[in-house]
């Protein structure tokens, strides 16, 4: 078991880097839907006038 | 090849009419060849391995300062579309480019050497000073032409000065690897064959990038 | 969307299976060598970003399609990314076997002067607000940062064999048991590089139709 402080950092990094990565990126694109979903019901109102 | 020299009559003109590039470079050259000789410690015999290493510290800090100029220049006065607008090809406008920071790069370094030679107590042999110079004008001839195209880059930016040598430093690290090995390897007074190896890879190095900046230049230019 | 999550994470749980129940611990190294499987696969994820950044830059120059533009920069920031997980890795792993925390191995070298030209190449691309310019620049930057690669890692070998270290890396002899380990581990890695590129690809997409809407928005009103 020599070391396994190591393996246990390096896979704490490898997945919290990931999901950190997964997040910010998902969180972004959740913002963006809505953003835009947003915008086009602002069209059609515009439209329908 | 008449429209190249144009642009370089052009650009040196200019320079020695003002004088702020090249005053600038060799004032910022000599200023960290002095700083990093009070870091390491004056007084002390500074190993050639080490000092080859500050040479082209020097030269490449102060030669970005050069770089930045030639295109911010040229965007100024929004003189850029007039280039563009004339009958001058990019292709032709890198050449030019390239060579007037391949000069500015050469008169650098004829004061900033023997200023380096005489602060850290080195000397090229004379039977030495022919390799000297290749190995220099390797690195100029790489440098200047991965230079134009990233400084074009980066002078169509919102914060050019800052962008350059962020941009440049990291593709060039090994350029500046090997030339600064062959320098060591020459100012400790090895034989040719001992540092033939790296001046190879400069010479790739140079010829990779010479011809893909060559080739992308069009690409910067026209956004610009 | 949702079944390629669903593989990923089937095949992740297999890896890991594989890695810690039957893949034997290697004799020298010990435990730590178990990062391997999962270093590998970051580094050639990492390294196929990059490629994949270069080929869409060449692709833009030619064709100018704003698409190929958004591709390149999701596998430059996938890829950076990765390359971050493979120094952190890296580092991890020299620690304990050969009591430093870095190296100048050719392909630790290699990994970081990437890491380094990217960051740049995302720092370029965060500087520049109009679109066709921004495509055009990133391009030239993704192309020249790839054509620096093999000289990178001519140079950092050469460095090697004139200062010759006593270290020497990538003289692991891999088992049967730990090749299939590692590509198990490899397919995974590759799926989830998949799964990012999609979000992230689909981002970039919503952002550019947003801001299409906004100036239709604009110019209506």
């Amino acid at each position: 078991m020599k070391n396994i402080e190591f393996l246990a950092a390096a896979y704490m990094f490898i997945w919290g880097g990931i999901f950190l990565y997964i997040t910010v990126i998902a969180g972004q694109q959740k913002k963006l839907l809505q953003k835009v979903e947003m915008l086009e019901e602002l069209f059609n109102k515009g439209d329908g006038e | 090849m008449k429209n190249i020299i144009t642009i370089i009559k052009k650009d040196l003109k200019m320079e020695f009419r003002k004088r702020e590039s090249l005053t600038s470079m060799l004032f910022f050259g000599i200023l960290v060849l002095v700083i990093l000789n009070i870091a390491i410690g004056t007084g002390q015999k500074i190993a050639p391995s080490i000092s080859g290493g500050i040479l082209w510290v020097a030269i490449i800090f102060s030669a970005v300062l050069g770089l930045d100029r030639v295109f911010s220049n040229e965007k100024e006065n929004r003189c850029i579309d007039g280039l563009l607008l004339s009958p001058i090809e990019p292709e032709t406008i890198f050449i030019a480019k390239m060579t007037v920071n391949f000069i500015f790069m050469i008169i650098a370094e004829i004061i900033l050497i023997p200023t380096f030679l005489v602060l850290y107590n080195s000397a090229v042999s004379f039977e030495n000073l022919p390799m000297f110079i290749a190995i220099i004008m390797l690195l100029n001839l790489g440098f200047s032409s991965v230079g134009t195209l990233l400084s074009a880059i980066s002078s169509g930016t919102s914060r050019n000065d800052i962008m350059l040598p962020i941009l440049l430093f990291p593709i060039l690290i090994p350029l500046i690897a090997a030339t600064v090995k062959a320098t060591s390897e020459l100012l400790s007074g090895s034989g040719v064959d001992k540092y033939l190896s790296w001046l190879y890879l400069t010479m790739a190095f140079d010829f990779i990038f010479f011809g893909s900046s060559y080739l992308l230049f069009e690409h910067v230019i026209k956004e610009g | 969307m949702k079944t390629l999550v669903s593989i990923t994470a089937a095949l992740f749980l297999a890896a890991i299976y594989l890695i810690f129940f039957y893949t034997p611990t290697e004799a020298v190294m010990g435990l730590v060598q178990k990062i391997f499987y999962f270093h590998l696969p970051l580094a050639f994820t990492s390294f196929f970003s990059f490629f994949l950044a270069f080929i869409c830059g060449i692709l833009y120059l030619v064709k100018k399609d704003a698409k190929w533009d958004l591709y390149s920069a999701c596998s430059v920031e996938i890829g950076v990314v990765l390359t971050t997980l493979v120094l952190i890795t890296g580092s991890l792993w020299a620690r304990p076997i050969w009591n430093t925390w870095w190296t100048w191995d050719p392909r630790l070298t290699t990994a970081l002067i990437l890491w380094l030209i990217y960051v740049a190449y995302l720092i370029l691309r965060m500087s520049i607000e109009q679109e066709g310019k921004r495509a055009s620049f990133c391009a030239v930057m993704a192309i020249i940062g790839f054509v620096d690669v093999p000289i990178v890692f001519f140079s950092a070998r050469l460095w090697r064999t004139i200062h010759p270290v006593v270290i020497e890396k990538g003289k692991i002899n891999l088992a049967p048991s730990m090749k299939l380990s590692l590509l198990l581990a490899m397919i995974a890695f590759f799926a989830l590089w998949a799964i990012l590129f999609r979000i992230r690809s689909q981002t970039l997409f919503l952002n550019a139709r947003i801001k299409k809407l906004n100036n239709k928005l604009l110019e209506e009103a």
